[in-house]
């Protein structure tokens, strides 16, 4: 297929914009790199939103892709090779000026740049490096940068791109070895995970060295994140966030990002979803994921073999303590953070403010209202000065009808799109805080 | 009940704590109130606090010796709130503080303290959800220029983020709600005005529109949503009407009607 170059920047913009936006990812937080006197830009470890589309969605990085032009047939994916479209490329000055501009205005807070594969892997990385490259060095641009590794490429370009980055990301996108073989001819599990392993190994070495000489450049400092499409495939939830926590654990990543599957191709191989995108159920891997990362939580806590799924009802954590009654109440004027953290209603903020707030005299149900506890679901687990709020039987029908009564309500506002994701889960965890802020509570209450 | 009136800003917030502290009477009989901002009680003697850089140190001296610095710079956070309670609050605050001593920070059941955090919360999210919303548009003598209007005065927080992100430009930020501005010069410093001219002010008014990026960037945000998701309403949510104002992608029509919008 043709690149039409004819094209002007803004019909470019719209082409490889409209082309990058399936990818969710679009926090530019963990870096944190001061400005400099005289140039342009710097990075802030909360990571800043600028704007939010039409779908909810906040706006930090130009998310962009290099190329449209790609030679895999991916059947889930618009760029795919049998489709289409018109396909064209940004040279490394345009992107440059596009990320410039756009900068200088504070319409955003870097790049994050994405590409087809034109060619070939390596052709395509060193594209992306000789961009980056010129932007960094010929421009001074001191901004958040996100970047692709392609799979496939030269272990030498992606280690290139990843001392221009701020972060790196190879997708998975489908949980399991026959997921990708079904819907990626082309890709293999193995080949993706290469890069993964070699970006994470280049981030533990940039860190001794570091250790050792101030001055050693950064390597990808805000980390590497992955993207796994939520229903393309018939994968369970427990497949999908023991493959998160999997990634958490052996390849050390910053975020999995769930992306509830679009169906932008006619592919008899494609599930119908005439219900739309499973948003209820991509909310539901947001919550888990959470838990795993700033809870405490393992996968096999949450959901087992004979309990593949989440339950549609209850948010992971309410489904968690119900099953363990047993635990429950909790003395909020005794109990260790750990065990507050478990608590449904409760956040890493309220039991941080709880630990600290006690010292100074025994807490009430008041107070915790106050402490930013969410009353309405913490009043069956836990107890104040020896009391519970109002009297009821400790059994699980019983709560389990208390909680899903207000849980309904916010699944029916998700599936009639009429209420954000993000923003309920923000609301379940208690943060007032804008999405892409997630690694920052991380690094103010210590629980990276 | 004895009341203080005060002028918005620090010192004066700080002077009238002064005198209601210096006045011999009890907390629970006094309190301060930000002028203008509610109509005279019947039974209540109101003082006009003059606002006197000594008295202002005293209370700075006396917070950071038996206090902390740190309750001194949370005082000086919650004065840049727009809630006019501030005031009452910190007085409350440092009655309550003096008695406790400088864990008072953490005191977060006694109601001044809680208080004190709220509005400081509130100065911050707004200070944070501007250093994204602020938009600046290229004047023809090519100086970068934005506008807002908050609804705590977060400029000063703002230009420290600006300095040191945009320092190699020439840039001014216009608060046009209390005629502000922070102005910095490429690699320089940047200065705080008491205000700026009529004309500057139309020009800052035009910027984003006049510039041809503001197009690009419009394009942008448009073909980024994914239309199998829109949801209004949260986008609602998250970026509330009052910043729009302010904001190129909002500014340039063609945009979605705002009827649209409430569905
Ligand atoms: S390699 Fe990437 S761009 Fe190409 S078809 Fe597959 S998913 Fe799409």
């Amino acid at each position: 297929m043709l690149l039409q170059e004819e094209l002007s920047l803004q019909q470019k913009l719209e082409i490889l914009t409209d082309a990058a936006k399936y990818d969710v990812a679009c926090t530019s937080s963990g870096s944190e790199r001061k400005g400099k006197k005289g140039t342009l830009g710097n990075t802030v470890p909360a990571g800043i939103c600028h704007s939010f589309s039409a779908d909810g969605r906040c706006i930090s990085l130009l998310k962009i892709l290099l190329t449209n032009q790609c030679i895999y047939d991916c059947r889930y994916c618009v760029n795919r090779r049998s489709n289409d479209r018109i396909r064209t490329a940004f040279t490394p000055d345009e992107v440059c000026t596009l990320t410039m501009e756009f900068y200088r205005r504070n319409y955003i807070e870097g790049l994050f740049l994405s590409s087809g594969v034109l060619h070939s892997p390596d052709y395509t990385m060193e594209l992306i490096c000789a961009a980056l490259e010129k932007l960094r060095r010929e421009h001074g641009f001191r901004g958040y940068i996100h970047v692709k590794a392609i799979p496939g490429a030269d272990p030498a370009l992606i280690r290139r791109a990843g001392f221009l980055a701020d972060r790196m990301s190879v997708n998975l996108e489908l949980p399991t070895e026959e997921g990708l073989k079904a819907l990626a001819p082309g890709k293999s599990r193995e080949k993706i995970l290469l890069p993964m392993r070699q970006i994470q190994q280049g981030i533990r070495q940039g860190r001794e060295e570091l250790a050792l000489y101030r001055k050693a450049p950064a390597f990808v400092p805000a980390g590497q994140s992955t993207q796994i499409i939520v229903g393309a495939t018939p994968e369970s939830d427990y497949q999908m966030i023991s493959a998160a926590e999997s990634l958490y654990r052996s390849y050390g990543l910053k975020r999995v990002f769930y992306s509830a599957f679009v169906r932008v191709n006619e592919d008899r191989l494609l599930p119908a979803l005439p219900g739309g995108p499973p948003l209820l159920r991509e909310h539901r891997l947001y919550q888990a994921d959470w838990l795993l990362r700033y809870y405490g939580f393992r996968a096999e806590e949450l959901l087992s073999e004979n309990r593949p799924n989440f339950n549609v009802l209850l948010d992971p954590k309410c489904d968690w303590a119900l099953r363990h009654l047993e635990r429950f109440p909790v003395e909020v004027n005794r109990a260790d953070y750990y065990t507050l953290l478990r608590v449904p209603g409760m956040g890493v903020r309220s039991a941080r403010r709880i630990v600290e707030a006690r010292k100074h005299g025994a807490l009430d149900f008041p107070d915790l209202k106050k402490l930013g506890v969410v009353l309405k679901r913490a009043a069956y687990f836990i107890t104040c000065r020896g009391k519970t709020m109002y009297p009821f039987r400790m059994d699980r029908d019983v709560i389990a009808a208390g909680l899903t009564g207000e849980e309904r309500r916010r699944i029916w506002e998700i599936n009639e799109r009429d209420a954000y994701r993000q923003l309920s889960l923000f609301d379940d965890f208690h943060m007032n805080a804008c999405p892409s802020e997630e690694d920052r509570q991380a690094a103010v209450w210590g629980v990276m | 009940m004895t009341v203080y009136l005060y002028g918005d800003d620090f010192e004066a917030v700080l002077s009238a704590i002064y005198d209601a502290g210096t006045s011999g009477m009890k907390s629970r009989e006094q309190r301060l109130e930000l002028e203008g901002s509610r109509e005279p009680e019947l039974f209540c003697r109101y003082v006009q606090t003059e606002k006197e850089r000594r008295k202002a140190e005293s209370v700075a001296e006396a917070v950071r010796k038996k206090l902390s610095p740190q309750v001194f710079r949370l005082l000086w956070e919650v004065s840049l709130s727009g809630d006019p309670e501030k005031g009452d609050v910190m007085y409350r605050f440092l009655v309550d503080g003096f008695r406790e001593g400088p864990e008072i920070i953490h005191m977060l059941t006694i109601p001044s303290v809680w208080r004190m955090h709220e509005l400081r919360r509130a100065v911050f999210s707004e200070a944070h959800l501007l250093t994204g919303f602020v938009r600046f548009g290229r004047l023809p003598e090519g100086v970068l220029a934005g506008r807002i209007g908050p609804k705590n005065d977060v400029l000063a927080l703002l230009s420290e983020h600006f300095e040191d992100r945009l320092s190699g430009e020439n840039w001014l930020l216009w608060d046009e709600k209390r005629d502000k501005a922070a102005a910095h010069r490429a690699g320089g410093e940047t200065v705080l005005l008491r205000g700026i001219s009529e004309q500057t002010g139309r020009k800052v008014r035009e910027a984003g529109r006049q510039d041809p990026f503001a197009g690009l960037w419009k394009s942008f945000v448009d073909t980024v949503a994914i239309k199998e998701r829109e949801n209004r309403r949260c986008q609602m949510t998250h970026m509330p009407l009052r910043y729009r104002e302010y904001m190129t992608e909002w500014q340039l029509q063609a945009c979605v009607p705002k009827t649209d919008m409430l569905g």
